[in-house]
């Protein structure tokens, strides 16, 4: 594929990413019918190679099946692939990134055979044609080759120049390289940067004085950058909770929750600037909030309730001032609570639809605010956060923009500390964007409650060729605490 | 886990360390560059420790240092020496902790500096730096033991493998349970904790924790239970329980909870056992209590169907997609403008201040540039009620003046679309006045004839502005423009602007002239009509022949006198005999009889040779005769 060289989450542009992540690519056989091809494909390379293995090289049947693999092949490259890779992870099948459960067991022997071969990965590149299929065919059909230096000197004699075969897939990224690591932690200093930032916005409003924009311009920015280049990086700092900063730690969420979505909405730079700044002040109101109601335990009163709701007002009036390239912070922090349905509040004399910021930063606000705890109540697991947020759709949310969103947090979101079938504790690390129930994990603690040294990885796509169902599921997602984890991130 | 950025600056600890060690033993006592070194060696320590939160320790190496895996400073030569010189000493480990001073360093060069034989002989380093009161800087010797005793007394804490530690801090807790059941507990963690030099105690009890984390969950659960348990004195096993309270909110709070059931108490009797910073306590507390609200009370559905809200996520459908373009519609710079206006005005309904308003003010230029006539227009009016209130004033003022904008009134007016905006956008444009107008004036100049009548009728609501700037236009515009504005204001029909039509008559571009005559005549008024007889005298000939003609067009006899006024104009000078011919034969078609005297003039020119004013005395004849004629029949018709 075109962006194998790069990595999935080494996306160089907000364009880049919208591609691979927006509603009509988010995989690139998201669709039925874009699925039914890579399935034809993999069924063509098994039938292709039972032939071989079967017939001679002259048998109608296999020639009938060299002809099938050049037409599946075309029909993937039809979706528009330069190449596409098959690739095999711990014997589960894959057609680029994308996991086909039933094919790893229904073509297991295929499996085999490839591996047997020190095969792991297949690319076919879009020339291909009848003699790199026959080559391939010829290849699959022999049993002298055992190693991969065999396999591809046998490609090579005969010509095949549209078909390479590698010994290891790009799936097999077990954890975060040192760059990656640096990213990680580039990225959790400028959100301690913006902790900081933040606080000093809020002292300045609470004393009544104005606030500087530009290093919280700066923070979007840094953030923004680093979203590009390690979008998992910056994301997973969400998974960063305070109970004692919660209003600062969660507007630098909601910040990162925004700039993220905005992008797989496929928002332009500037725009994300906006939306990242939008997201950064939109609550600004509560400092104008006494503190004892917002983090009032108990019910509020009819009085209370309107004092909290003023927030928004207030908010939008701090903020009328702040002349930018739009007045975005502004509009955001008065709309914010307006709902899609526009039952919410300010009272808005004519009806008018919220503005696209303002329901991604209410979404991004209520997912956030429910995965933190609040001294009204315990944090609300990620699952089910997400499941209010689907409840809430055409409601309280867009109903597109949510589905968007979930498609990008995953069901089991990035930092979700999972429960595994094998009653092992295991923290999500990173989303599979085919297959959102199966994220990749890093396994804590294991069923006895010992903590691993060294957390092991698991992709939970991977099929359990026995049983034909995945090897390990999730059984129940669980808050970070009550599995005895403190930070997290750490493990992101 | 030590980030890339603190990994770099261990690195400069070891460097130094190194270079003081080096300098302490190059340079005399009385050179200021050993105290330098060693006062760098303390600030890059201290630093480390900081960003580290806590110790940080070096492998000793034969020759080398290692943080973690990583060998650190490879191949420096200082670096290799004070290695070796350590290694001399069988030393296995360097732990530099925070609030290391320059004595303990001066202290620990010159121990390590020494022979090491003779260092041995007096208990080793680790036993020499002790005594020498270095307590932040430690070492640790070549051995997995401490001491030769059994269990965890004989177990190096710093460095011996978790998994050997685990098992002997069971065995101590299990100890611990026995003796205090039977008498006085024996706290063997704390002894050996304790025993340990300050630099390494930190490090050990973060090591026993992990130990112990490793453990299942009910064996750690029953450490904690059996370190709890008074033996006669009272006393709990402070030791174990000390190195528990430092581990992390979260992993204590579970291990209470387990411990809590295994004991059948809870894990608030167990907390008030444990010594805890106020901060600790609090997230301990925090994470213990119920929830107040339940997540059924906080809207979360008791149970959720993952599956289905994953095939529900990536669902795709055409609606989904034309929502979504109609989503990412409302990111559109004009609409936003609006969108800014209007909140501005809703916060200035809330409560009027001169910054509310200031901000309506500000929020105005956008929105006009949008087009958003009516919306700015309600914004003024609304601003104009404040105008009662002399503390505000001066902020109407500024926020009126400020939505008057030339750049912002054109665009918007360029945008304009429709009749009931235009009369939105008329009084938007009288309330900037001069500026206003002026700007109604540029987008006739730039707007296509479509969208000309919507301009104009903005004008005519705004009449004598828009004339005086459309005047001054004239005076200073070049002959494409200015002709276009004569148009514009024959469109107009205003009486108004006859005089400034009148300055297009003396402009030096004919073109201009003639427009102008085109726009006069458009307009229904004496003003208007006395201007094009005007023109009649004009010097050039097509210019009084285009007024001719629109006097022959609306067969005026009120322009005879012009017209006479033409024929007695000496011709000396002037190549206009075509034009006074025209003029005969108008007056004749018209019977102007109080024209024949003056006919009569040229009729009887008798110096004539040339063709031109020979044709001109013949008409004159001509029309004398006919008028004559007339004059004499309509005679006849009186009597």
């Amino acid at each position: 594929m075109s962006d194998s060289d790069t990595g999935p989450d080494r996306l160089e542009t907000p364009e880049e990413m919208a591609a691979a992540t927006s509603a009509a690519s988010r995989s690139p056989f998201s669709s039925a019918k874009r699925l039914a091809r890579a399935k034809e494909l993999v069924r063509a390379i098994a039938v292709a190679a039972t032939n071989a293995a079967l017939y001679p090289a002259t048998h109608p049947s296999v020639a009938q099946s060299m002809d099938d693999l050049v037409a599946a092949v075309g029909g993937v490259i039809e979706l528009g692939f330069e190449d596409v890779t098959v690739n095999i992870y711990k014997a589960t099948l894959f057609v680029e990134d994308h996991v086909l459960p039933e094919e790893s067991t229904t073509y297991g022997k295929l499996v085999d055979d490839l591996l047997a071969r020190g095969i792991s990965a297949i690319t076919f590149s879009e020339d291909f044609a009848r003699n790199d299929a026959e080559a391939f065919v010829a290849l699959m059909g022999t049993d002298g080759v055992k190693d991969i230096t065999t396999a591809l000197s046998f490609l090579d004699q005969r010509g095949a120049t549209n078909v390479a075969v590698a010994e290891t897939t790009t799936l097999a990224d077990e954890d975060r390289g040192e760059a990656n690591k640096e990213t990680r932690d580039k990225a959790r200093k400028q959100y301690e940067t913006g902790v900081t930032a933040m606080r000093d916005v809020e002292t300045q409003v609470k004393l009544g004085k104005v606030f500087e924009i530009g290093p919280l311009q700066s923070l979007v920015n840094g953030l923004l950058e680093t979203l590009f280049r390690d979008p998992a990086a910056v994301l997973g700092l969400t998974a960063i909770k305070s109970h004692d900063d919660y209003t600062l730690n969660h507007s630098i969420n909601v910040c990162i929750l925004s700039l993220s979505l905005g992008t797989t909405l496929g928002l332009d730079e500037e725009s994300l600037k906006s939306l990242g700044l939008s997201a950064l002040l939109y609550d600004l109101g509560k400092v104008r909030i006494p503190e004892d109601i917002l983090n009032k335990e108990g019910p509020l009163t009819a009085d209370e309730w309107q004092i909290v709701k003023s927030h928004a007002a207030e908010g939008a009036d701090l903020l009328k001032r702040i002349q930018l390239m739009d007045q975005m912070p502004m509009i955001v922090a008065y709309e914010h609570h307006q709902r899609h349905d526009l039952k919410g509040y300010p009272d808005i004399g004519e009806p008018q639809e919220q503005h696209l910021f303002s329901k991604v930063v209410a979404l991004c606000d209520a997912y956030d605010a429910m995965t933190t705890s609040r001294p009204f109540r315990r944090e609300i697991r990620p699952d089910k956060a997400l499941a209010v947020l689907m409840q809430g759709r055409g409601k309280a949310y867009d109903p597109s923009i949510t589905k968007g969103f979930v498609a990008m947090l995953g069901i089991y979101p990035m930092g979700a500390v999972v429960k595994l079938s094998d009653a092992s504790t295991a923290v999500v690390f990173r989303v599979n964007r085919d297959d959102l129930l199966c994220p990749r994990v890093k396994v804590l603690i294991d069923a006895e409650g010992r903590w691993a040294d060294e957390p092991a990885i698991l992709d939970l796509r991977i099929i359990d060729r026995g049983t034909g169902s995945h090897s390990i599921t999730i059984s129940e997602c669980i808050p970070a605490a009550d599995a005895g984890i403190d930070d997290v991130w750490e493990y992101l | 886990m030590m980030s890339g950025q603190v990994q770099l600056r261990a690195e400069e600890v070891v460097r130094a360390l190194a270079a003081a060690a080096a300098a302490v033993r190059l340079y005399p006592p009385t050179s200021e560059i050993p105290a330098q070194t060693v006062q760098r060696f303390v600030q890059v320590s201290e630093a480390v420790t900081l960003a580290a939160r806590g110790p940080v320790r070096f492998v000793v190496e034969p020759k080398a240092f290692k943080l973690g895996d990583q060998i650190v400073a490879e191949g420096q030569a200082q670096v290799t020496g004070l290695a070796e010189m350590l290694y001399a000493h069988q030393v296995g480990q360097l732990i530099v902790a925070p609030g290391l001073t320059a004595d303990e360093t001066n202290a620990f060069l010159r121990c390590a500096g020494s022979d090491a034989s003779a260092v041995r002989e007096e208990g080793g380093l680790r036993a020499v730096i002790v005594q020498a009161g270095v307590s932040q800087l430690a070492v640790i010797e070549v051995t997995l033991r401490a001491s030769t005793d059994e269990g965890l007394a004989g177990l190096d804490l710093t460095s011996a493998p978790l998994d050997a530690i685990g098992p002997a801090v069971l065995r101590s807790a299990a100890s611990w349970a026995r003796s205090a059941a039977s008498g006085e507990g024996r706290d063997e963690i704390g002894e050996v904790i304790n025993g340990l030099e300050s630099a390494a105690r930190e490090l050990a009890a973060e090591r026993v924790a992990a130990a112990l984390l490793q453990l299942d969950e009910a064996t750690r659960a029953a450490v904690l239970a059996a370190a709890i348990r008074p033996d006669a004195g009272g006393r709990v096993m402070e030791g174990a329980l000390s190195v528990i309270a430092n581990m992390r909110p979260a992993t204590l709070a579970r291990l209470m909870t387990l411990a809590a059931a295994r004991t059948g108490g809870d894990a608030g009797s167990i907390m008030s056992k444990l010594e805890l910073g106020p901060e600790a306590m609090r997230a301990l507390e925090l994470l213990l209590r119920p929830s107040p609200r339940t997540e059924a009370e906080s809207g979360v559905p008791p149970v959720i169907d993952a599956s289905a809200i994953a095939s529900d996520a990536v669902a795709e459908t055409e609606d989904d997609d034309e929502a979504m373009a109609m989503v990412l519609a409302t990111r559109d710079p004009a609409g936003e403008a609006v969108r800014a206006l209007a909140t501005t005005m809703c916060i200035l309904d809330r409560g009027a201040t001169a910054e509310s308003i200031e901000s309506v003010g500000e929020a105005m230029p956008r929105a006009v540039a949008a087009g958003a006539f009516p919306l700015v227009r309600t914004a003024l009016a609304q601003l104009d009620i404040l105008t009662d209130r002399p503390e505000l004033q001066d902020a109407v003022e500024r926020a009126r003046r400020a939505s008057a904008q030339p750049e912002a009134l054109l665009e918007g007016l360029l945008a304009l679309s429709d009749a009931p905006k235009a009369r939105d956008a008329a009084a938007v444009a009288a309330a900037a006045g001069v500026v206003g107008a002026e700007a109604v004036v540029e987008a006739w100049l730039l707007s296509s004839e479509a969208k000309r009548p919507l301009l104009v009728e903005i004008g005519r609501a705004m009449p004598e502005q828009f004339i005086a700037a459309t005047g001054r236009r004239i005076r200073a515009g070049d002959p494409v423009e200015v002709r276009e504005l004569a148009g514009m204001l024959g469109r107009l029909g205003d009486r108004r602007s006859v005089s400034v039509l009148s300055l297009a008559l003396d402009h030096q571009a004919r073109e201009v002239r003639l427009a102008a005559i085109a726009a006069l005549e458009t307009i229904d008024a004496e003003e208007s009509w006395a201007a094009i007889i005007s023109a009649l005298t004009h010097p050039d000939e097509t210019t009084a022949r285009a007024a001719l003609e629109t006097i022959r067009r609306t067969g005026r006899r009120r322009a005879v006198p012009a017209m006479l006024a033409v024929l007695q104009l000496r011709t000396s000078g002037t190549r206009n005999h075509d034009l006074k011919r025209e003029i005969i034969e108008d007056v004749r078609t018209m019977g102007a009889t109080e024209a024949i005297p003056v006919l009569k003039r040229i009729a009887s020119n008798r110096l004539t040779f040339r063709r031109k004013p020979r044709e001109l005395r013949d008409a004159a004849r001509r029309a004398v005769t006919d008028l004559q004629a007339a004059e004499q029949a309509d005679g006849e018709k009186v009597r």
